[in-house]
């Protein structure tokens, strides 16, 4: 029996006090999920713990109602990109549209006619209700955030509050992504058989860059950020590390006005040069089409329902948000004169948001001269009352809400999500983009309940088989590579910090001992492996090797570049795997803020992250490129660390007096004494302690060991270098005997890590130069 | 009528080689109702991997070109052999120049009344028109005075502005080059609710004997063109004080700099800086010979 969408409503405000108590669990699997918000990057949101039920019945009629909007979007590019009749007749006035930034003159005539391919592979609307009538607040075309979060959300909410999404049984998302790939897949030109999809994303730091990475590993995409596509005889490829590999559908999360910087105005670094030449040849499609966002300006959106009954000959099945345009003077002065209960926005999507009612005298003032001045890059419109969802707040508050519906488009075919992102917040103006306090918004899964052709909710393989394909981008290669390498620099100095303290405590004289030789190696160690240096030699550095953030590779300096390198790959690491990297950026905050006293602590409780780390890379990572690189990256860190650590601490022969703290330390810091102890049980000899620490194929922590993984690696790789030529000779001296074959083999190493630089990772930065 | 050969180059040396580069063109001439294009062509060296041809949103020529291979300099040199009759006149130039303004007209004529990227309608612009503009008089009347009164005003100074330079910078401070001005021109007229456009060209680099050489011969030229009320075009170039020249040579128009840039490119190079020369050279055709 189907639960009704009433009952449904009532059991979460039943339950309210009960589910709004997992707030914590909830934002804590979020974290893990969209790590790289929680690391830190903008716009991160907050998931309320109370779903909003949505009858089946009224969701259909919303789906209706998006779905028009959105072939009224598609009539409207299409027009716009072509033959501009809609500005021709004044159906909109054309000023309003012409002085949009996101109408991009060199598109014009770069969609296809109707008929020969989608405008649009994916729309969102908000959709709000007044009073319980429906009512369309924006359209989302250019860039549609949102997409991804709707299944984490779902997923997180799921997980959290199993039973009740058990009982309530909403209609699964799985199905509508699998719609959604399909329509991005289908947006490729047709002669291509197998087309290649990528997604193109600004990168790590940028608006929606976890969420973007998320959706990618979901639908089975490559993430590519604008240095990892070229255009090459007319056509797009990927950057790969195995060679340039055919590029047929962009999906674009770069805005339109930035995607090609040769016939667009932008940064050069934001997209592709060349792209719109490739869309032109029909090599590549791009979704969506590039100047999409001129249907999102408010002008057109004004002028809905006179475009709806003329290009597509219907009435329209929703009401949208009343907007005045300040170019029509009518309109203008009503606006003016009634300032105090309007919302002014510029014209074009996006761009700031003054409400009038929160205006100084002054600044409404301004304003107004501004409307008077240039009218035609203002609208306005009305503070319309909201229809509310229940929210978690402590306790159950009922607060304005709008809902983001997706739609699908393959051809003439639209399938809408079975769910949404609600956004729920104090005002209007909010929803609308208004930032600050007084506009703070949350999100809220959306739950379909009571369909009838029901898709279970629990469906697993909706998706079906994803390939993934081994190709990985150059970038993040050398992004891999420098994330292993830091990996170990952390782990290195910890290691030290932690063994030398440990000799200390054991013998607190012994930085005196032998004129203080013991702490002066102990200390070059040190300023060798985190980059201090500067203090005179008797000094203490460790506190700096810990937390001087302008050492070169103090562990705070390694633990940020790690830390950065990981969100610019999210989709090369499992969930698990940013459980981890988040308590290593709570550790790595720690330990930045610590007080002298508290570093030690703060740093050691660092080394168990650090080993998950290693342990989930070793453990649950697939031995693709991906991997390959991160593991090359840590071998060529630990054999070079390795070896600097032995010729600071044992590179001249140690006095008598402090001969065995010194090996000790050396085993220590390279976390062989427990080793060496099982199995020597003697007094330790250097030439053991050589044998061990670089010669023992055994000791995953030795230097031969280091090397052979190397060869394994790069044998591992496509488009191979050799590790042929590495040699580490077997090293049966003192260490200070060996310093020379020890130097040689540190310099084969980084010569090696040198080559894999150059035949993998070259990438040179693009730049725009004019006559 | 009278024909002339044009030759531009221009040269690009990189301080590292460049490993891919795109570029986009205007330098492919258009024909217009005073001037027949005989033959114009561009010649790239190195040659160029990947080409293309095609005519843009305002009907000029653009050529598309990218270099996939390694290189460290790059020459792209255009030829053009035209014909120019002296430039036509119309009675409707005469009109008062609110009839312009008030005419209606098309989305390509509204698309130059309203600002563009190089082209922001600051509210001081009402000062370069103030006093010109009055009410019934001749819009090529009016024209020529704002022509002269920018000539006048400003100081053509090749060291001044460059082409990122702010239309406020130049309006500010008073001096700058012939796409500055044509700009300046362009701003007071769409200020005005006229529509108007820039046109990027060449000018004759030796004028016969007796006449003077006129300011930007060196170089691609870059002057402004006003809507009359019955949809004809009037140029006019602020740089020499001149309305509807005659020996004026168009290459490509468009809302302003942006859209007819000579030659603008993307390029790969790890070397931070590019040197560039540009040579035009525009010789009268002796019919005789």
């Amino acid at each position: 029996m189907t639960t009704t969408a009433a009952d449904a409503r009532r059991r979460v405000l039943e339950d309210a006090v009960v589910l709004g108590a997992r707030a914590p669990r909830l934002a804590r699997r979020l974290g893990s999920h969209t790590a790289s918000d929680a690391l830190g990057a903008p716009e991160a949101q907050v998931l309320d713990p109370l779903p909003v039920v949505v009858d089946a019945k009224r969701w259909s009629s919303d789906a209706a109602i998006v779905e028009q909007r959105t072939r009224l979007a598609v009539a409207v590019l299409d027009d716009l990109y072509g033959p501009r009749r809609i500005l021709e007749t004044r159906l909109v006035p054309p000023e309003a549209v012409l002085a949009d930034p996101n109408y991009l003159r060199p598109a014009i005539g770069l969609v296809p006619p109707p008929g020969r391919g989608p405008a649009l592979s994916v729309a969102a609307v908000d959709l709000a209700r007044s009073n319980g009538a429906p009512i369309v607040l924006a359209d989302r075309l250019d860039v549609t955030h949102g997409i991804g979060l709707a299944l984490e959300h779902r997923r997180a909410l799921a997980a959290v509050h199993d039973r009740l999404h058990l009982e309530l049984n909403p209609s699964g998302l799985l199905g509508w992504y699998a719609e959604l790939r399909r329509a991005f897949t289908r947006a490729s030109p047709e002669q291509v058989d197998d087309p290649r999809v990528v997604f193109l994303t600004p990168g790590a730091g940028w608006r929606g860059a976890a969420e973007h990475s998320y959706l990618a590993r979901t639908l089975g995409f490559t993430v590519a950020e604008p240095g990892d596509l070229t255009v090459r005889d007319g056509a797009l490829w990927f950057k790969s590390v195995g060679g340039a590999e055919p590029v047929h559908v962009v999906v674009r999360f770069v805005e339109s006005v930035s995607c090609d910087p040769l016939e667009l105005r932008g940064d050069a670094h934001l997209g592709v040069a060349g792209l719109l030449e490739t869309v032109r040849r029909r090599t590549v499609a791009v979704a969506n089409r590039p100047g999409a966002g001129i249907a999102e300006n408010r002008v057109v959106f004004a002028h809905s329902a006179t475009l709806c009954r003329e290009l597509l000959g219907e009435e329209p099945l929703a009401d949208t948000l009343p907007t005045w345009w300040c170019g029509n003077p009518v309109e203008q002065s009503y606006v003016l004169a009634n300032l105090d209960r309007l919302i002014i926005r510029p014209v074009h999507a996006g761009g700031s948001v003054a409400v009038g009612r929160l205006l100084s005298r002054d600044a409404r003032e301004e304003l107004a001269g501004r409307i008077s001045a240039r009218g035609h890059l203002y609208v306005a419109c009305a503070e319309i009352p909201l229809d509310t969802v229940p929210v978690w707040a402590g306790r159950v508050e009922q607060r304005g809400a709008s809902m983001r519906l997706f739609t699908a488009i393959d051809g003439d075919t639209m399938s809408t999500m079975p769910g949404a992102l609600t956004r729920s917040g104090g005002d209007l103006a909010g929803l609308l983009g208004a930032t600050g306090p007084a506009h703070a918004t949350e999100l809220h899964d959306t739950w379909v309940v009571g369909a009838r052709d029901h898709v279970a909710a629990h469906e697993t393989h909706a998706l079906g088989q994803v390939d993934l394909r081994a190709s990985l981008s150059s970038r993040a290669a050398e992004t891999m590579f420098w994330v292993g390498r830091n990996l170990e620099r952390a782990d290195a100095v910890i290691r030290l910090v932690r063994s030398i303290d440990q000799r200390v405590q054991q013998w607190p004289d012994i930085r005196w001992e032998a004129n203080g030789a013991w702490w002066s190696a102990a200390m070059a160690a040190v300023a060798t492996l985190a980059g201090v240096s500067g203090a005179p030699p008797t000094a203490d550095l460790t506190g700096r090797a810990l937390a001087d953030s302008t050492a070169p590779r103090s562990l705070v300096t390694s633990l940020h570049h790690l830390l950065r390198g990981a969100r610019s790959v999210t989709e090369l690491f499992s969930a698990d795997m940013w459980h981890v990297l988040g308590e290593l950026t709570d550790g790595s905050v720690r330990l930045s803020i610590a007080a002298a006293h508290e570093q030690r602590e703060a740093a050691g409780r660092l080394l168990t992250p650090l080993a998950a780390l290693s342990g989930l890379a070793s453990e649950s990572m697939v031995r693709d490129p991906g991997w390959c690189f991160l593991d090359l990256g840590r071998r060529v860190e630990r054999s070079v660390g390795t070896i600097d650590l032995l010729v600071a601490l044992l590179g001249r022969p140690p006095d008598p007096v402090i001969a065995p703290v010194t090996y000790e330390t050396a085993l220590a810091a390279t976390d062989s004494l427990v080793a060496y102890r099982r199995r020597y049980r003697s007094d330790i000899e250097p030439i053991a302690v050589a044998d061990l620490v670089v010669n023992d194929l055994t000791n995953p922590r030795s230097v031969a060991y280091q090397v052979d993984r190397i060869r394994t690696d790069l044998a591992r790789l496509p488009d191979r270098l050799t590790g042929g030529h590495l040699r580490v000779d077997t090293i049966e001296a003192e260490p200070w005997v060996a310093t020379d074959r020890l130097w040689s083999i540190r310099s084969q190493v980084t010569t090696l890590s040198l080559e894999v630089e150059l035949h993998y990772f070259a990438q040179i930065r693009s730049r725009t130069v004019r006559s | 009528m009278t024909a002339f050969t044009v030759h531009h180059v221009t040269r690009y040396r990189y301080e590292q080689p460049a490993t891919l580069c795109h570029n986009e063109a205007h330098l492919c001439m258009r024909s217009t109702p005073d001037q027949t294009v005989d033959e114009s062509w561009v010649i790239i060296d190195p040659a160029p991997d990947d080409r293309s041809e095609r005519i843009d949103l305002y009907g000029n020529w653009v050529t598309y070109f990218s270099l996939q291979s390694p290189h460290e300099q790059l020459q792209v040199a255009a030829t053009s052999r035209v014909r120019r009759t002296p430039t036509t006149r119309h009675e409707s130039e005469w009109l008062p120049w609110e009839a312009a303004r008030d005419a209606p007209r098309g989305v390509n004529a509204w698309d130059l009344t309203i600002e563009s990227p190089h082209v922001p309608l600051l509210s001081e612009l009402h000062r370069l028109t103030d006093g010109i503009f009055t009410p019934g008089r001749p819009l090529a009347e009016a024209v020529a005075e704002l022509c002269r009164r920018i000539y006048d005003e400003f100081a053509y100074d090749p060291t001044a502005t460059s082409v990122s330079t702010p239309l406020s910078d130049v309006l500010a401070g008073r001096h700058g080059v012939c796409q500055d001005f044509a700009h300046l021109a362009i701003a007071a007229l769409r200020h005005l609710g006229l529509s108007a456009r820039y046109v990027s060209g060449y000018l004759e680099t030796l004028p016969p004997p007796g006449q003077p050489k006129l300011k930007g011969a060196d170089a691609s030229h870059a002057w402004a063109s006003v809507r009359t009320p019955t949809g004809t075009w009037l140029d006019f170039d602020p740089t020499n004080a001149l309305v509807a020249p005659d020996t004026h040579l168009t290459v490509a128009w468009g809302r302003d700099y942006s859209d007819v840039m000579p030659l603008r490119g993307v390029v790969m190079s790890s070397g931070a800086t590019t040197q560039l020369d540009v040579e035009v050279d525009v010789e009268r055709v002796d019919p005789s010979a």
